[in-house]
């Protein structure tokens, strides 16, 4: 780096005009031991700023950070808020459906209806099937099925399922 | 004399249903919080209305007085048109009531074994008529 481009650079930075890599070039030209003379004042200034680091870069990282903590409890709030709207608005659903619901396992009642659902849903499915046996067709086909095990030729049996379909 | 007969005899049949029904029910309520058993009570409404179409009970119990269980059911539903069926050694016995605002279905599940069980499944369902 020569010295006139140095000299650019002093002008750039007292205008305020320096990027950070700039003024990090100007720091390591500093710290050099054979400086030209006519930098020699300017020095102690730029040494020191060397050492301490630029105040305006320390405040741009301190904005950037700013905003990524900002961003990220955004996100954590949006989360949270939706998360738990959704979950009263499931409870609601679940209390219109299922409303006094519970469940007693070995003496201790449990009636978090969020809890037990896959318990009812099973018990649902449970009744619906043996509402369905019980049904007209369904009492014939387990009649059907009774009779058909009664019968022990496999060939007869096969004949008398396929006249039964 | 004739109508007084009549009514007598309706109210008694009324009455023996109706005593039927709750008698299986306050055992499965009561085996329910004793023992090591599971009761599982479903109530399923119409979310439109929250009116209630279904209540589903289901005790499973698994202890010595499971036998007490399938005798109380058993003596109700000879009482009435039951179906008694065996499968891969389970006996399941059903009986259905029929009334005017609802229609009751009971299924009792057991080890077909010996006379002396030590686990029983009782099914309720109440189906509501609106």
């Amino acid at each position: 780096m020569n010295t006139q481009s140095i000299r650019v650079l002093i002008d750039k930075f007292f205008a305020g005009e320096t990027t950070l890599a700039e003024e990090r070039r100007l720091y390591a030209y500093f710290s050099r031991t054979d400086l030209p003379a006519e930098f020699a004042p300017l020095r102690a200034l730029f040494t020191d700023l060397g050492t301490v680091g630029s105040p305006f870069a320390g405040t741009s990282k301190f904005r950037v950070w700013r905003k990524v903590v900002a961003v990220a409890a955004s996100v954590v709030l949006i989360c949270g808020v939706g998360y738990t709207a959704v979950r009263s608005y499931q409870s609601r659903q679940l209390a219109r459906q299922y409303a006094g619901s519970y469940i007693i396992m070995d003496g201790v009642r449990q009636t978090d209806l969020r809890a037990i659902r896959t318990e009812i849903e099973q018990t649902l499915s449970l009744a619906d099937a043996i509402e369905c046996d019980l049904s007209p067709q369904g009492l014939g086909l387990q009649i059907e099925n009774e009779v058909l095990q009664q019968i022990s030729d496999l060939e007869e049996r096969q004949r008398i399922e396929s006249l039964l379909k | 004399m004739k109508r007084i007969l009549i009514l007598f005899f309706l109210l008694f049949n009324l009455l023996s249903i109706a005593t039927a029904q709750n008698r299986i029910d306050q055992a499965v309520e009561r085996f329910s919080t004793t023992g090591r058993c599971k009761f599982t009570s479903v109530v399923e409404r119409n979310p439109a209305d929250n009116r209630v179409e279904r209540v589903v009970k289901v005790l499973e119990i698994d202890e010595p007085s499971a036998n007490r269980l399938r005798q109380t059911f058993l003596a109700e539903a000879k009482q009435h048109t039951y179906k008694g069926f065996f499968e891969k050694g389970v006996e399941t016995t059903t009986f259905t009531i029929e009334q005017p605002t609802q229609n009751r279905i009971y299924m009792l599940q057991c080890p077909h074994e010996s006379n002396y069980i030590r686990n029983a499944k009782v099914t309720i369902i109440v189906k509501y008529k609106h």
